[in-house]
């Protein structure tokens, strides 16, 4: 019980350095005053919650089994378009993981100079979009190959159940920008109602969904017009609403380049599933 | 549970900067960490080794402490089905000696033992595992206490912590009212202007509730402030995060009293389409998220959807993780959902490890650093007249197609009480 009072302050002291120097020796993380990362460092950047890339293969092989079994149960597959879809996804996987070795190799060169090492972050942050958003969406490999793979049928079939999702999604976005709105400043049930058809007129599903979806949705609202949005509001409302969107207009740049708004370089000649019906 | 910053801010990502530089730091903080946690252990041995014996409980000061001591010893005592009375009977008398004997014969009563204070105590099995539970009981609330001295010491800028449990340490107060009185002030000023939209209220009127706010402003200040010291001291984090919630409660008690059933009944249903839509918010961007991770299709999402709407629970609105948690996921009724999963999403969704981990805070919506402009009452006198008739004198200046729509309604109402009483 009374062991600590054999505990000096030198004592306490000399532990103290120990644990610094132990420390220091097994991690490598304090090298003489210079800070140096590791590759599992690393890893742990990128991948976040899943800790490292062979946890984060594992669990984008089994998002991959699961949107092919989507895509299985809405157009009734046959073995061989199901062959092709799961390459293109594994295709996409690897495309990805493509990505995360090149922005390694180049963190491996300078994980000991601080100032470079910040620089590594415009590699991982998309690196960490993509992975938080989902590899298998309109961009994907995945989704591209379906219009040589299906049928016309399965095509309509499936752009169906794909609107219906995106659909779905979009309103839950709606509802929670407006949410977030009244929190801020309370809107009426009335207001509330026209808000809502406002965005459902006037925005789009996002490109791609993840954590910043709801960024995506609040730059659109920042977009429609005075004229169209100040109307169903008060002074006050206006006033704070205003100020929250205001916000959200410099985001154009920063939504861009995690591609959640299209930057104008995405190759148009390919027409999706959903556009190409819609073309026909 | 792991605690995070509640400012929602907190979920955008470090700057390139700040990342490294923790990292840099990471090492000595651990360290850091490691060598207070240590002095923490010596600090609890220490705790325990002059832990007084139970006998002496009753030198403790405060009524209060007396209370807490009482009925941990009374309920020690019902658990372990025995008395003590010669051990429990303070030195002095404390007002809360009624609440001892009180419980003591309920302990008494239920092992059905007479209990006879003038002869020495018997010391049976039972007694002993009484004291010994009495006595774990306040070690422990001891240790409680130590670690919450140091954590206040940390978090609450070197402080002396005053509180012992239930009450609220001022230094916890003020860097709580620092961190978010401006974002309660921004809920209380809205809030009052909502009502004003809804309800219609003369000047007076509103004046009169404004004046209310102040105390609704305070109370719900400090039952954050209490959340928040409870988590600093490792407690759970509270389901309760909307911060919004107290505020509203409280102005529809001074509603009720200065406005008119009619006003009243206006500001109720409106808080409740209000509560309605945060519920239904919640219950889509949860689907939508699992949806997202699930691949669901779209029977699954009606089913989910129905699921959530009919096992609703309160944290599941919480703002943060509806807007930024993508892996984040509340604790969902598993028994209930897995039957709706196919094989695969089961497989999914048995290794999303995160749910229900992570506390995100109290909801501060997205109002700091906003500034919103005192409420203004155009083409009235800063007088109110003596009797309100039109809609202008009732206060509303109505500019706005909402303010118009309600204001013919607001014309006609019934007098309030208080303006009845006036008259």
């Amino acid at each position: 019980m009374n062991r600590h009072r054999f505990l000096s302050a030198q004592t306490r002291l000399l532990l103290a350095m120990v644990l610094v120097m132990s420390c220091s020796a097994y991690g490598d993380v304090v090298v003489f005053g210079q800070v140096g990362f590791t590759d599992e460092q690393f890893e742990q950047w990128v991948f976040q919650q899943y800790g490292n890339s062979t946890t984060a293969r594992t669990k984008l092989n089994e998002s991959l089994e699961l949107y092919t079994e989507d895509v299985h149960r809405s157009c009734d597959l046959s073995d061989s378009q199901l062959r092709k879809l799961r390459l293109a996804g594994r295709g996409d996987v690897e495309r990805f993981f493509r990505r995360f070795a090149e922005a390694k190799e180049k963190f491996q060169k300078i994980r000991n100079d601080q100032q470079k090492v910040n620089q590594i972050w415009q590699d991982i942050s998309p690196l960490q979009m993509q992975l938080s958003s989902g590899l298998f969406d309109r961009d994907s490999l995945l989704q591209k190959s379906l219009v040589n793979t299906i049928n016309r049928q399965q095509f309509l079939q499936y752009t169906k159940l794909d609107d219906e999702r995106r659909r779905f999604h979009h309103e839950s976005k709606i509802k929670l920008v407006i949410t977030m709105l009244d929190q801020a400043a309370p809107i009426t049930a009335e207001q509330r109602r026209r808000l809502t058809e406002l965005l459902r007129e006037e925005t789009s599903p996002s490109r791609k969904g993840g954590q910043y979806e709801y960024y995506a949705m609040m730059y659109q609202v920042a977009q429609i017009s005075e004229p169209k949005l100040k109307p169903i509001l008060d002074d006050v409302q206006w006033q704070v609403f205003n100020q929250q969107l205001a916000q959200m207009r410099g985001m154009e740049q920063w939504l861009k380049q995690n591609g959640m708004l299209p930057n104008g370089d995405e190759d148009e000649d390919v027409l999706l599933p959903d556009e190409q019906v819609a073309a026909e | 549970m792991k605690s995070i910053s509640s400012n929602v801010l907190s979920r955008v990502r470090l700057p390139v900067g700040s990342v490294s530089l923790f990292d840099r730091f990471s090492c000595p903080l651990v360290i850091t960490v490691g060598l207070v946690w240590s002095s923490v252990g010596l600090e609890l041995v220490e705790a325990g080794a002059k832990k007084p014996p139970v006998t002496q409980e009753a030198e403790v000061e405060t009524k209060d402490t007396v209370e807490i001591v009482v009925t941990v010893q009374a309920e020690a005592k019902a658990i372990a089905g025995a008395a003590a009375p010669a051990e429990v009977e303070p030195a002095e008398k404390k007002p809360a000696d009624a609440a001892v004997k009180k419980n003591e014969a309920i302990a008494v009563e239920a092992v059905g033992e007479e209990v006879k204070p003038a002869e020495p105590p018997r010391i049976l099995v039972r007694q002993k595992a009484a004291v010994v539970a009495a006595g774990a009981a306040v070690v422990v609330e001891e240790v409680g206490v130590v670690i919450g001295n140091i954590l206040g010491g940390i978090f609450g800028g070197g402080g002396q912590v005053q509180a012992q449990n239930g009450q609220l340490d001022e230094n916890v107060l003020k860097q709580f009212e620092q961190q978010y009185g401006r974002h309660f002030d921004q809920i209380v000023r809205t809030e009052l202007h909502f009502i004003r939209v809804v309800c219609q209220p003369t000047r007076q009127q509103y004046e009169s509730i404004a004046s209310d706010s102040k105390s609704v402003r305070t109370k719900a200040v400090q039952e954050f402030a209490m959340i928040q010291q409870g988590m600093q001291r490792g407690q759970t984090g509270s389901d309760n995060s909307d911060t919004r919630r107290p505020v509203v409660e409280g102005l529809l008690v001074s509603v009720k009293r200065h406005l008119s059933p009619e006003q009243v009944a206006d500001y109720d249903r409106e808080v409740a389409d209000r509560n309605a839509a945060r519920k239904e918010v919640a219950v889509l961007v949860t689907a939508a998220k699992l949806d997202r991770k699930l691949v669901l299709n779209p029977e699954q999402r009606t089913q989910v959807t129905q699921l959530l709407n009919d096992n609703w629970n309160e944290s599941w609105a919480s703002a943060p993780m509806l807007m930024y948690g993508g892996e984040q996921f509340p604790n969902l009724p598993d028994p209930k959902l897995m039957p709706i999963l196919t094989a695969s999403q089961k497989k999914v969704w048995q290794t999303v490890a995160q749910r229900s981990q992570t506390h995100w805070g109290f909801n501060v919506g997205m109002i700091q650093g906003i500034v919103i402009g005192e409420e203004q009452w155009e083409g009235e006198p800063d007088s109110e007249p003596a009797e309100a008739t039109d809609k202008e004198s009732k206060g509303a200046v109505l500019k706005q197609p909402v303010q118009a729509a309600e204001a013919d309604a607001a014309a006609n109402r019934e007098a309030t009480p208080a303006e009845k009483e006036s008259k």
